[in-house]
């Protein structure tokens, strides 16, 4: 029971006191892209999810194997880049083949969903939060979902940044920009009280 | 015939060098790169480092992808990139390790984050990686210089605003605001630069041919 809410917190820590996407900016460039795309924008969340949670179950046997040897560090995310890399493979694999009409939705920017910043921030997450299995698990399930969360929020903003007010040069990427500055103050304000 | 060759690839080069630096620069016209300019484009000593990292990783990921030939699928491109850009930052990080002690910290976990979003610039410019190597090798310092150009700006403003220095050396005005070194500060800043860009742009473009997305 203890580890099942020991796991709860960390995925809800990850969501809200320390938004991934909002409070540090990890995935900010596939957010914004996801925001261009509204009408699938929670199935892109959804893939990424799958993504980071793998991600985080992945993480968690790579590196009961890979602390066995003392590698340096870069050596060490190089190593893991590379699992990351078949990881990818099989992922769009499975997409193609098994889920297709997933993949015909998405693939335009499967690449960018699958590999970016918020994916791979999930091992350091890991490694420095993580006290066991569940917790590395519910760390990756939270790191996808507040994606979900961080670009549920954008879209709700989209129909007021699109506001004829704003001035000219403003329009779009630096009004979206700003928008997610203050969702980032937000959430900033949320984990520091 | 081979003049005419190497005129039409050096003009090609020119082409792809004012797009990567100027005119469409991906950083701030496509906002690819925004964790390392948010979370770490805090100070100038930072932001040179990266720099010199992200120019570096580029061109070892561009100039490798562009050996790989046309016939490769897309997806297995991409898997390559990945790896390529990650191994090319082992040597990087080593080397900032050993130059820059202070900022080795702060970008320990930025530098390998960064490559995969550095690879994202590949997305579009796959199509200037199918050309060779000379274009990729030209498209890379491009894009690298361009990411320069912003994070320079973006961290050396922020730098004064939240802690009154310059490459760390203290100035006489400035230190106002710490927060501006928070992440939600950066999304501010690069907001106000890519508005500044398309004004600038704006001034120099004619009307109707806008370069907006």
């Amino acid at each position: 029971m203890k580890m099942v809410i020991q796991a709860l917190s960390s995925m809800l820590f990850v969501m809200f006191a320390e938004n991934l996407v909002l409070s540090h900016g990890h995935g900010a460039t596939e957010l914004i892209f996801v925001a261009h795309r509204p009408k699938i924008a929670l199935l892109d969340g959804a893939v990424l999810t799958a993504a980071t949670t793998v991600c985080g179950i992945v993480y968690w046997f790579f590196e009961r194997v890979v602390s066995r040897f003392e590698i340096i560090w870069p050596v060490h995310a190089l190593l893991f880049m590379i699992v990351l890399a078949v990881l990818y493979l099989i992922f769009v694999g499975i997409l193609r083949n098994v889920l297709t009409g997933i993949y015909i939705k998405v693939s335009r920017g499967l690449t960018v969903t699958l590999i970016n910043s918020l994916v791979f921030s999930v091992p350091f997450i890991i490694a420095f939060e993580a006290h066991d299995f569940l917790d590395s698990v519910a760390l990756g399930v939270g790191a996808g979902l507040s994606f979900i969360i961080a670009a549920v929020l954008l879209s709700a903003g989209q129909r007021a940044l699109n506001n004829p007010d704003v001035p000219e040069v403003f329009k779009g990427l630096p009004v979206q920009l700003i928008y997610m500055g203050i969702l980032s103050m937000v959430f900033y304000a949320f984990a520091v009280h | 015939m081979r003049r005419e060759k190497i005129v039409s690839k050096l003009r090609l080069a020119l082409k792809l060098l004012n797009d990567g630096i100027w005119r469409h620069n991906a950083f701030v016209v496509h906002a690819v790169g925004v964790f390392p300019l948010v979370a770490s484009g805090v100070t100038l000593k930072n932001a040179v480092m990266l720099s010199a990292v992200t120019a570096f990783v580029l061109v070892v990921t561009a100039v490798g992808v562009s050996f790989l030939g046309k016939g490769i699928a897309r997806s297995i491109k991409w898997a390559v990139c990945a790896v390529l850009s990650a191994a090319a930052q082992v040597p990087a990080m080593l080397l900032a390790d050993r130059f820059s002690d202070s900022t080795y910290t702060a970008l320990e976990f930025t530098l390998i984050l960064l490559c995969v979003n550095t690879l994202l610039y590949f997305r579009r410019d796959m199509v200037e990686v199918n050309k060779g190597p000379f274009i990729a090798f030209v498209s890379a310092i491009a894009n690298g210089i361009g990411f320069a150009v912003v994070i320079c700006i973006v961290s050396l403003f922020r730098e004064i605003v939240a802690f009154g220095t310059v490459w760390n050396y203290k100035i006489p005005f400035g230190g106002w605001h710490h927060p501006a070194a928070l992440p939600f500060a950066g999304f501010f800043t690069l907001a106000f630069l890519i508005a500044a860009y398309k004004g600038v742009l704006g001034l120099f473009s004619k009307p109707g041919k806008g370069d907006e997305k």
